[in-house]
């Protein structure tokens, strides 16, 4: 197993291969890539080197959750490529994302300790979790949310981002106050100010 | 204003919540006797070892005096809770950072709250998988290895691969890593590709040899 390269992304994924244990340790390439296009294109050059006395690159096994990006294996084994350059990544599913069984009561529990609060604000960053979010509300039932008086609601939703946003709509019926500009905490802090800005304008 | 600011929200791991919390609370009453801050649930992901209470203690602190300071300055409004449906970063994140700091722009003041919505769950299959490869030595650079290498790109992953070879540590376990023999000279990270790529010339005997050596 030391024999074989072991590619890894960045920093943080470095760290957790080296926290495994092994004697001797394991060979760990790539840190410095950051991101999966450059990750692909150093292991072209780094792979194709290590195989080099292979005119066909062994395959490479990707580990991988549910949701994830092609960028690495389009990149890898791309037709473009001569086929002695050509990399076969087969990937592995080994995760999978779900809601975390505590969100139910933390929302609810949160929602309770708010509920004085003349405003407040649910920020919501990814599809998984927005029916326990809405349900949380009040909002799933066939209520759309849309269209109500916006002196009689104290409860709004912002979102990270336009997937999220549709998958809102589209699921639910239910549209957002702000999808954030930039999916960024600024993008978010701006669409969430500039919202309360002209809420305040309507009551005056 | 202490009605206005009532909450503050102790970011720890669940695993040490309950041996943390209670001091932390202790601390939090003894340090602002008769005001009483509420600690709610733990709602991050930082992992506290032992000794870094008392550092924890004086972070959850200047949260609480910062959001009073905040409060102090804009008697005038009150604070508008931000439920993040996310786990909170960890050392620093940038929401709590951004909502937290002094009101620039009207007059407004957050209070941000940390709610993890997402769960990792490991699919056995694909573990299983991993398990078989390992035993069955097919992950080497011998030529008739089904894998060559391995890519990973996230902390997850990396986390089941680090499950299935300590399963494969146990007493009546093949040892699928750590049984293999050192390889000479050995590569580390530290190693540069460029002497990777002298010592693999000088480990090409290698490629003869079977999977399990």
């Amino acid at each position: 197993m030391q024999d074989v390269p072991i590619y890894s992304v960045g920093p943080a994924t470095t760290r957790a291969l080296k926290a495994i244990a092994q004697q001797p340790p394991l060979s760990i390439f790539g840190e410095h890539t950051g991101n999966g296009d450059s990750l692909s294109q150093f292991m072209l050059e780094h792979y194709g080197k290590w195989y080099e006395a292979r005119p066909e690159k062994p395959p490479l096994l990707f580990s991988v959750g549910e949701q994830r990006r092609d960028i690495i294996p389009k990149t890898l084994m791309s037709s473009e490529l001569p086929t002695e350059r050509r990399i076969q990544v087969d990937e592995l599913v080994v995760y999978g994302t779900g809601v975390m069984g505590s969100f139910v009561d933390d929302f609810s529990q949160s929602l309770s300790d708010t509920s004085a609060s003349r405003m407040r604000w649910v920020v919501v960053f990814s599809p998984t979790g927005c029916d326990v979010m809405l349900a949380g509300l009040g909002l799933l039932d066939g209520t759309t949310g849309k269209g109500r008086d916006l002196h009689a609601r104290s409860t709004f939703v912002a979102t990270i981002g336009p997937t999220t946003r549709d998958y809102l709509i589209r699921t639910f019926g239910f549209e957002p106050d702000v999808c954030a500009a930039e999916p960024s905490p600024e993008g978010i802090r701006r669409g969430i100010v500039e919202f309360i800005e002209r809420w305040q304008h309507r009551d005056t | 204003m202490l009605s206005l600011i009532n909450t503050v929200v102790v970011t720890i791991s669940g695993q040490d919540c309950f041996s943390v919390t209670p001091l932390v609370r202790s601390k939090v009453s003894a340090s602002l006797p008769g005001h009483g801050p509420r600690l709610a649930s733990p709602f991050g992901q930082t992992n506290l070892g032992s000794g870094t209470h008392q550092c924890h203690t004086s972070f959850i602190l200047t949260r609480y005096y910062s959001h009073m300071t905040a409060a102090d300055s804009n008697n005038a409004s009150q604070s508008i809770p931000v439920l993040l449906l996310k786990t909170r970063s960890s050392p620093g994140d940038a929401y709590e950072e951004l909502f937290s700091t002094s009101p620039a722009d009207g007059g407004l003041v957050f209070e941000p709250r940390f709610l993890p919505v997402l769960e990792h769950r490991f699919k056995n299959d694909g573990l299983a998988r991993l398990r078989e490869l390992l035993h069955a030595r097919q992950i080497g650079a011998r030529e008739g290895c089904l894998y060559g290498g391995l890519i990973f790109t996230s902390q997850r992953a990396v986390e089941a691969f680090a499950e299935v070879v300590a399963h494969g540590k146990g007493p009546s376990e093949h040892l699928p890593l750590a049984h293999l023999p050192p390889v000479t000279p050995r590569l580390t990270s530290a190693t540069s590709r460029r002497s990777g790529m002298a010592s693999l010339a000088r480990r090409a005997h290698l490629q003869r040899r079977p999977c399990h050596h």
